[in-house]
């Protein structure tokens, strides 16, 4: 694999609290990554580092090999689009576009144009007179068009409709197709892009908690439901991640250690396999631990 | 340097909006300094000096600053180092500073050739430089201009490092090294001092000379605070 992002021991500190702890890890070109993580997760703090607005406290990062920081012929293949981008007062649309046709080596006037009439933009609009939904398609917009070879989007279907982020989800996988780069998606709706991502990042309070293929994520944990002495005996020497009763059943969710022979001991024990999704599986291994025995919960359902 | 030119363009704009509000507020100063000094008029009095030509370079500060704080959290998200945009601040800023001088001076030649606006209020014209040879004139305007503009970066970089506390703080500690220097001063005696150094030198060294060393302490303050600066 040919990698055009390598991150060694990243941590960034802000006062007592630490964002990132020690993230290492390496992104290929031609990839489609999920960034994932609740919010606080340290996602944003860790595009800004890659991308050289922000200052890790230790760690290298390499992009295009070599740091990012200050970098102009490395910040020349990168485009950033932030939720929480600003624009200047008089900034319209159009002059959005105009500068970004400047700066972006590959950017496509023609793809922006396009794009801007699928979400309805209006050129000559402040931008500080956009909807949240506008601003969002907006951001889309100069990213896609930008061309970047490696493109970060940060959360930028806020406020986009679900049939505006499917134009979204459609307009990125087919210019994909076309000009193949490496696109991170830091995202919150996870079952949404679970198609789209080739590879995920996962990161809880600082920590890069996954680094794996989509694929053998969506294998990789299941939900195991039958009559408890049944769930145990099929979760022993197995790693657990939560419990649930139902009305005489429980319901646990299960990671690893899902070969042929456990589908035959489910079989046996009359106990029910169901694959996890994706972003069930992030849920359950970001959750908070929970004061509250998994009995009472099942009485505030 | 092509890609300082596509970077001066984050800046355009803003042009019509910094030029625009410059001289409409000129102009309602110079109208307000017009209507009082008619109000006056003696035809036997001589040349008042108004010294509203300050609004002008006052104006500029604040513009300087709000462009930086404005464009700069922009130009980093489109991928532009600080680098690149401090030096295309600082090279736009030595533009308009020659360019406001250029009209400036013109306004002087026009207040010269209506006689002091037929009521002799001198507005445009700058003090000590009467007999200043054209380019010596046009840096009289100039380099003061390029000492407020960088002045307004310089509090824009203060305002994205710390923000508003910053540039308070900032503003605070100025005002009192500045308060206790001239306390000192007072205290051993030596305004004279000061004051023979000040006639010894020419109003172009004044004006065009020793500035020039005060916007390049503006400009490399300015440039070390933003290359640690975030949006």
């Amino acid at each position: 694999m040919t990698a055009v992002v390598t991150a060694h021991g990243v941590t960034k500190r802000f006062g007592d609290v630490t964002a990132l702890d020690d993230v290492s890890f390496a992104l290929a070109e031609h990839t489609i990554y999920g960034l994932l993580g609740r919010n606080g997760a340290g996602k944003t703090t860790l595009m800004q580092i890659l991308t050289g607005q922000a200052f890790a406290s230790s760690g290298n990062v390499s992009v295009f090999d070599a740091p990012p920081v200050e970098n102009p012929a490395v910040l020349s293949k990168v485009c950033f689009v932030r939720e929480s981008q600003r624009y200047p007062h008089f900034y319209t649309v159009r002059h959005v576009f105009h500068t970004a046709r400047r700066l972006f080596a590959n950017w496509d006037d023609t793809f922006a144009h396009g794009l801007a009439a699928d979400f309805q933009l209006p050129a000559g609009r402040l931008v500080r007179r956009l909807s949240r939904g506008m601003l969002s398609a907006l951001g889309v917009t100069v990213g896609l068009a930008a061309r970047a070879p490696l493109t970060f989007f940060d959360e930028p279907y806020l406020g986009l409709d679900p049939a505006a982020r499917q134009l979204f989800y459609d307009r990125l996988l087919a210019d994909y197709a076309e000009h193949p780069r490496t696109v991170v998606l830091s995202t919150h709706l996870i079952d949404e892009v679970s198609d789209l991502i080739e590879r995920v990042l996962l990161l809880d309070r600082g920590r890069l908690l996954l680094d794996d293929d989509a694929d053998d994520l969506r294998g990789r944990a299941v939900t195991a439901t039958g009559r408890a002495e049944a769930v145990d005996g099929f979760a022993t020497g197995r790693t657990e991640l939560h419990r649930e009763r139902m009305s005489g059943l429980v319901r646990s969710t299960i990671l690893d250690g899902l070969g042929p022979h456990a589908r035959t001991l489910a079989q046996a024990l009359n106990v029910e396999l169901e694959p996890l999704s994706l972003q069930q599986l992030v849920v359950r291994l970001t959750a908070p631990p929970t004061t509250t025995a998994p009995a009472d919960r099942e009485v505030a359902r | 340097m092509n890609r300082l030119r596509q970077v001066a363009h984050l800046q355009m704009p803003a042009w019509s909006y910094i030029a625009g509000w410059t001289w409409s507020m000129t102009a309602v100063a110079f109208g307000i300094n017009l209507l009082s000094v008619i109000a006056n008029h003696d035809p036997g009095d001589g040349v008042t000096t108004t010294g509203g030509l300050a609004s002008v370079y006052g104006v500029a500060i604040g513009m300087a600053t709000v462009s930086v704080t404005q464009i700069f959290p922009y130009a980093l998200g489109m991928s532009v180092t600080r680098r690149e945009f401090y030096l295309v601040w600082s090279l736009l800023a030595v533009v308009q500073s020659v360019v406001y001088a250029l009209v400036l001076c013109l306004l002087r030649a026009v207040e010269q050739a209506t006689g002091y606006w037929g009521v002799g209020m001198r507005y445009f014209g700058l003090p000590f430089m009467d007999d200043a040879n054209p380019v010596l004139l046009l840096l009289g305007y100039a380099v003061p201009m390029l000492v407020v503009i960088h002045l307004g970066i310089l509090f824009a970089t203060v305002h994205l490092r710390w923000g508003t506390t910053g540039v308070f703080a900032g503003l605070t500690l100025a005002f009192t090294a500045l308060g206790l220097a001239a306390a000192l001063i007072t205290w051993t005696r030596q305004w004279h001092v000061i004051g023979r150094w000040l006639l010894d030198q020419s109003p172009t060294a004044l004006l065009a000379g020793w500035p020039v060393l005060v916007a390049a302490a503006f400009a490399a303050g300015g440039y070390l605070l933003i290359r640690r600066a975030t949006a």
